[in-house]
């Protein structure tokens, strides 16, 4: 079998890599093993795999995404076709510009496409005990009228504002 | 065991004090002056330390209209970089750091950070607006420019993910009083690559595992991890043995998952592998412990007559000297000098420590005269 980055030596290294219960692999001599650093802690993913977007993605979306090839970011040039071959958006806008085939893969990444993690300082809420108790009549609301996404939000104020409130000084730890 | 270096390369394990202020650094004198303050992860150790070598904390950050540094222009990357030093020299985590300039470095002195383990391979190749903050014991770093705008890693020895966690979210919280990073509320903080997105973070444990090694059962234990949720990268060389029986263990998944859950998740299994590691090595013991001293007594023989060595065998037999010395064969070693060995024999420092532009047998060699005179009881 040749190498898949110069088509030219015999491969003799396997790399696989396992997200979300998918299995992607690569098969490289050792030359392009070395260049990409398949042995140093800090090389990323898509330093080692640049298409393991394309293997992620299923045959369907797959196809679908043939259509978005095209699409592009209007901030940073990048088109959905570089995206697939690089594994890497361009800017913050990509993000907006990509979102319908964006779901799909970071379902098949992350298994999820909601951050629940840490938030910048800025984006922090500071709420009294007052306004807490609306918010989760309001909650509570949002989750009867299944609109999730305004669930979320409330969600997230709750935990700051109760974070806030429990702590009284802010250690910055969203629980 | 001498102290590291004791004879003419003036090498000694020592800790490192925070007292060193260099403020740019682009000339290989004082990447030496870095050469021989060991950071933290090399200096320091807990109760987990027979087999946890370090713990790395990453966290992925880019700044808000600027383009991620694949789709961005020199001009791009120099105002992030302008824009980050700025905050660097405000943020109080970094008062004593050194800031160094990628594109000023000779190739060796860009290889050394990446064998120090402060930067990636792809970050010394870019070069263009690449800058390297380091701070005080090297526990803290920044890569600017790499695959995103900001990577910024805490490294500790021995299991201290926690500790790292809290230092690197206070580096976090203190920059972004200067910075505006790229966040949206649906997918977190925004990273070039999908698979970082949300928290941006990445926890690793080195860990150390020969006795595993030894009884054939590595693939069997790391089959019992959950590959959706923990990466097992072992370091390979040309065959499928892992390069000196260290394998890295961190986190897949960045979206949908607190910090805490991850960091407790990444802690929780080094421990259960710890434990299973530390039973292999009784159990190893208990069976064949002649055997086993024989294999300790036979590396340490070749190390401390070898007089040519390439730096995969060298770490393959210092792996085993460590697992003796954990075992009490070798009482009089001390544990983070032959950690401090197993970096110091790589082909950038070796190239640093000599100060010569060595060929590649050339360094062979000199990494056996290098290891003979560390050796020396």
């Amino acid at each position: 079998m040749l190498c898949q980055l110069c088509d030219l030596s015999s491969a003799s290294v396997t790399i696989s890599y396992v997200i979300n219960d998918k299995k992607i692999s690569m098969n490289l001599c050792k030359e392009c093993a070395e260049k990409k650093g398949v042995d140093n802690p800090m090389t990323t993913l898509p330093q080692m795999f640049g298409n393991f977007i394309t293997q992620l993605l299923g045959e369907d979306s797959l196809k679908r995404s043939k259509l978005d090839a095209d699409i592009k970011c209007d901030s940073c040039g990048l088109t959905w076709d570089s995206f697939e071959k690089t594994g890497l958006f361009g800017c913050d806008i990509c993000y907006q510009v990509f979102s319908k085939d964006l779901n799909v893969i970071l379902r098949r990444i992350h298994g999820s496409n909601q951050h629940i993690g840490n938030r910048p300082k800025s984006q922090r809420y500071v709420i009294d005990e007052f306004e807490l108790k609306k918010i989760k009549l309001e909650l509570q609301a949002a989750v009867e009228s299944e609109d999730f996404e305004l669930a979320a939000e409330l969600r997230d104020m709750v935990r700051d504002a109760q974070s806030e409130l429990n702590n009284k000084v802010d250690d910055g730890i969203l629980r | 065991m001498n102290e590291i270096g004791s004879q003419k390369n003036r090498i000694r394990p020592r800790k490192t004090t925070d007292d060193v202020s260099i403020k740019t650094v682009n000339s290989t004198s004082k990447v030496n002056d870095l050469l021989w303050n060991f950071g933290s992860w090399l200096t320091e150790e807990d109760q987990f330390s027979d087999i946890v070598i370090s713990s790395r904390i990453r966290l992925a950050r880019n700044i808000k209209g600027h383009p991620f540094p694949n789709q961005a222009s020199t001009g791009d990357l120099n105002q992030v970089l302008k824009k980050v030093k700025y905050a660097c020299e405000k943020c109080h985590s970094f008062k004593k750091a050194n800031f160094i300039e990628i594109e000023k470095l000779s190739e060796w002195d860009c290889k050394y950070f990446v064998e120090r383990r402060l930067a990636s391979p792809q970050f010394i190749e870019r070069k263009v607006a690449s800058l390297l903050v380091v701070g005080p014991q090297e526990s803290l770093s920044i890569m600017v420019n790499e695959e995103d705008h900001l990577r910024m890693q805490c490294i500790e020895g021995g299991l201290k993910i926690s500790q790292a966690w809290k230092k690197i979210k206070t580096v976090d919280d203190e920059l972004e009083e200067n910075l505006n990073f790229s966040y949206s509320r649906k997918f977190g903080y925004l990273t070039a690559c999908p698979t970082n997105l949300g928290t941006g973070l990445r926890v690793s444990v080195f860990v150390h595992l020969p006795a595993l090694s030894m009884q054939d059962k590595i693939n069997s234990v790391m089959e019992t991890l959950p590959t959706s949720e923990i990466a097992v990268r072992g370091f390979y060389g040309e065959g499928t043995e892992s390069i000196g029986n260290i394998f890295q263990i961190s986190n897949q998944l960045t979206l949908g998952r607190t910090e805490e859950s991850v960091v407790e998740r990444i802690t929780a299994t080094a421990k259960k592998l710890i434990e299973i590691e530390r039973k292999a090595r009784y159990e190893l013991l208990e069976k064949d412990s002649i055997k086993l001293e024989d294999i300790v007594f036979r590396a340490l023989g070749i190390l401390k007559n070898a007089r040519i060595i390439s730096s995969l065998e060298s770490m393959d037999l210092l792996s085993t000297l460590r697992l003796g010395r954990e075992l009490e064969f070798l009482k009089d070693f001390s544990r983070l000098a032959i950690n401090q060995l197993m970096v110091l024999v790589q082909p950038a420092h070796l190239q640093k420590i000599y100060n010569e532009d060595l060929t590649a047998q050339e360094r062979d060699i000199v990494r056996a005269e290098f290891i003979r005179e560390n050796l020396q009881i």
